[in-house]
């Protein structure tokens, strides 16, 4: 059996069973999606308990679960009769054959119904093991492990070793947001940052193919694998046709404000998905200062087409601790595969730091803005990416 | 569908597929065993010597199977270096040979030994009088390619052959003209040859090295002795019979094609005169039949690449920018100019191709380059 505790969602007053039941039916419905079959998971005061078929699936499961937001520390535990007998045996058998070192024993005693008061089944139950290992001794202060007593009404927990889960909120509880998804490195892991505050993502990828390799949509569905590791249901990319937008601003937008215009046309493609699939905010991966695009007066003009809010949740990261990120999350190494926008026609060499407004509307009327926004959306594809990959109907 | 990319790679011929399901399905013993399936096999590698062996004027003895022309090279370069070290540590190559030859040649700078890598002229040929001044006393061996795998441009391997004093070997990369352009290795004096399947309609994962009776190669890979030493591991009969079987079919019929692929070839350039600013790269008078390399001013190569792919048209670019120079090296080597350079083809024929599929690829350079080029320049 799995103990598996939240930390963030306890606070959340009147919610809390919402979040609670999201949490619940997200564990079941990862495990589900990673092949498991025979599982229990319940509720209870403050925990959730996943009980398997076999202790192997338990280790599986595990990894699982590290993956999902809103879980705190997950402990292998065991079940023990509500008697201080067989708490000793069971807690001896979680540390025998461990190897030599210090513990120590906590107990937790809410049902108060059972004889002995906390302290005590400390004591006894520390020095039970002791006396039937011959390499473990006791540390109260800084122990190698600590064994873990719950004696609640509903029964006898013991149980060592809790690893940390990712925390955050349950994905769901704070509804649908759109994401700008590029191949690069930064947009995945602000589209991890957002799964954690417990929003549900739909990664927007614009496909300006050929001018882009057919190989950097690939790239896209690979990241999508990933990320769909993190989330309770397959992921839903909107992949854009953006080629004729492309097109247009290349032949009829000065270079300097190409890259201004391009990001305007996708929030404006991005805000429009986003109404007609209840998404409530756009993010992106964008960061300060990080390219010369990324300015604020730059950020201004492109969110000057948009309603929705917009977050920017790497804003506060240096790009070391998005690397090391999106090395811990697992798209690093997909985002720096060669064929990106390497070759978009649109970059120019110098583009324009701080780019005016006024310039860029004026630069906007020589394309027909609302009918490439409708045809990029009327011919956006919508592909369900699971995490081995495209789900078929 | 047009696949223009033969160079790349072919698809195999029917015949080539037909004769190794066969091996696969029912000679599958391996060659060392000494019961009657392996004797099955030995045979079917003995008689895939003899092929090759024939198509280059060479004896069986002199053929070793390899996984491919990168394999082929490694053992050839590093094992002649290794074996001949004490009597010079000096070698010459150009700068447009494949990169199996290239970081061979680098890794051996790194053991010390000493690299010449002598340029090509602007018309894709390395000249004769250049290699002969590269040449020392300590020379050991001189690698250069047959046929230039993105120009085209056949090396005058011959004469190099005759300029070489006893003590300096010859090594050949004959990928991109073995069974396409007559190969005689006595005639012009090569004492190592490398060569592959998957260019001839044959299959991947398989290739040869011909090494002249009397040159000693040490081994670079160690293992069951197969290959003389040279090329441990099970062979791979399927393959080898498959190497074998495009061998004769270039042998019977290479002449006939040749003269189709060449008809294609002219068809293509005249059809690209009308397409404005181009270059075609290479000495047309001394290129292989089954090679264009063609150059479109102020066109970004990949994105053009993708462009003819969406239209169905399939070639390859030497200037994917993913590489960090600009462009490929051949075509630096022969010192094309940088705003041609950027939107360089290679298109590349087959036997199988027909004049529909230039044809194709005409209407669809026709239609993407302009809108490439109105891209390109308004940055």
């Amino acid at each position: 059996m799995l103990l598996i505790r939240y930390g963030e969602i306890g606070l959340k007053g009147k919610n809390r069973p919402m979040f609670e039941k999201k949490l619940v039916y997200n564990i079941r419905n990862g495990l589900r999606r990673a092949g498991f079959k025979d599982f229990r998971v319940e509720r209870k005061r403050g925990r959730i308990l996943l009980s398997m078929s076999s202790v192997l699936d338990e280790e599986k499961a595990e990894a699982e679960l590290r993956k999902v937001f809103g879980i705190v520390a997950i402990s292998r535990v065991r079940q023990a009769n509500s008697d201080i007998f067989d708490i000793q045996e069971v807690a001896l058998g979680l540390l025998k054959g461990r190897q030599a070192g210090t513990f120590k024993v906590e107990t937790r005693r809410t049902d108060k119904r059972f004889p002995l008061i906390s302290p005590e089944v400390s004591r006894l139950v520390g020095g039970y093991v002791l006396e039937n290992t011959d390499n473990l001794s006791v540390d109260v202060h800084h122990p190698d492990v600590v064994v873990d007593v719950e004696i609640r009404q509903e029964g006898v927990y013991v149980y060592t070793d809790s690893i940390r889960g990712i925390g955050g909120l349950p994905v769901g509880v704070n509804g649908k947001v759109h994401l700008l998804l590029s191949g690069g490195i930064d947009s995945p892991v602000a589209y991890w940052m957002s799964l954690k505050r417990g929003v549900e993502v739909e990664p927007i990828h614009f496909d300006s193919h050929p001018f882009t390799s057919e190989r950097s949509r690939e790239k896209v569905i690979d990241i999508c694998k990933v990320l769909a590791g993190y989330t309770p249901e397959s992921v839903a990319l909107q992949l854009v046709y953006f080629t004729e937008i492309h097109k247009a601003i290349v032949l009829d937008v000065h270079a300097d404000l190409g890259v201004t215009v391009m990001r305007r046309m996708m929030f404006r493609i991005s805000e429009q998905i986003a109404k007609q699939r209840n998404g409530l905010a756009l993010v992106t991966g964008e960061s300060l200062g990080q390219v010369a695009s990324q300015t604020l007066e730059s950020m201004a003009v492109i969110n000057d087409v948009v309603r929705l809010p917009v977050l920017r949740p790497l804003v506060g990261f240096d790009k070391e601790e998005i690397v090391l990120r999106s090395q811990n999350i697992g798209t690093y190494d997909i985002s720096i595969r060669p064929y990106d926008d390497c070759c978009s026609l649109v970059v120019s060499s110098s583009p324009k730091t701080r780019p005016n407004l006024e310039q860029v509307l004026k630069a906007e009327e020589k394309l027909d803005v609302d009918g490439l926004v409708a045809e990029a959306i009327e011919k956006t594809q919508v592909i369900m990416v699971d995490r081995k990959g495209i789900e078929s109907d | 569908m047009a696949y223009l990319d033969n160079s790349a790679t072919t698809r195999p011929h029917e015949e080539v597929l037909r004769v190794m399901w066969e091996v696969y399905a029912d000679h599958y013993g391996n060659p060392s065993s000494i019961h009657t399936r392996g004797l099955e096999a030995e045979r079917i590698v003995r008689g895939a010597e003899e092929v090759l062996a024939d198509m280059l004027n060479a004896s069986p003895e002199e053929i070793i199977f390899t996984s491919g022309a990168s394999e082929a090279n490694n053992i050839a370069i590093q094992g002649i270096a290794k074996a001949y070290r004490r009597k010079g540590k000096h070698l010459v190559t150009s700068t447009f040979e494949h990169s199996s030859v290239l970081e061979t040649m680098k890794a051996l700078e790194k053991q010390g030994f000493e690299v010449t890598y002598v340029n090509p002229k602007a018309n894709g040929m390395v000249s004769v009088k250049d290699i002969g001044k590269a040449i020392r006393k300590d020379t050991i061996l001189v690698s250069l390619m047959h046929v230039n795998n993105e120009i085209g441009t056949i090396q005058s391997i011959e004469e190099i052959g005759r300029i070489l004093g006893p003590g300096t070997f010859l090594h050949v990369d004959a990928v991109q003209g073995f069974g396409r352009v007559p190969l005689d290795v006595r005639r012009m004096g090569i004492d190592l040859l490398s060569l592959s399947g998957h260019k001839i309609m044959g299959p991947k994962g398989i290739g040869a090295l011909y090494i002249r009776q009397g040159v000693r190669v040490a081994p670079v890979l160690y293992g069951g002795g197969q290959g003389h030493g040279l090329r441990p591991g099970t062979e791979n009969v399927p393959g080898i019979r498959g190497l074998a079987e495009a061998t004769r079919l270039w042998e019977v019929h290479g002449e006939e094609w040749s003269v189709r692929v060449q008809g294609l070839k002219e068809q293509m350039i005249a059809g690209l005169q009308g397409v404005g600013e181009i270059r075609i790269n290479g000495d047309l008078e001394r290129a292989v039949p089954h090679i264009v390399s063609v150059s479109f001013a102020d066109v970004p190569g990949e994105v053009l690449v993708h462009s003819l792919a969406k239209e169905g048209v399939f070639v390859s670019t030497g200037s994917a920018c993913s590489s960090k120079h600009k462009g490929s090296h051949v075509l630096h080597a022969i010192g094309l100019d940088e705003r041609f350079r950027e939107g360089t083809l290679r298109v590349s024929f087959s036997p199988m191709n027909t004049q529909r599929d230039v044809e194709m690829f005409l209407e669809a350079i026709g239609k993407v380059v302009p809108l490439l080029q109105k891209m390109k320049r308004r940055r």
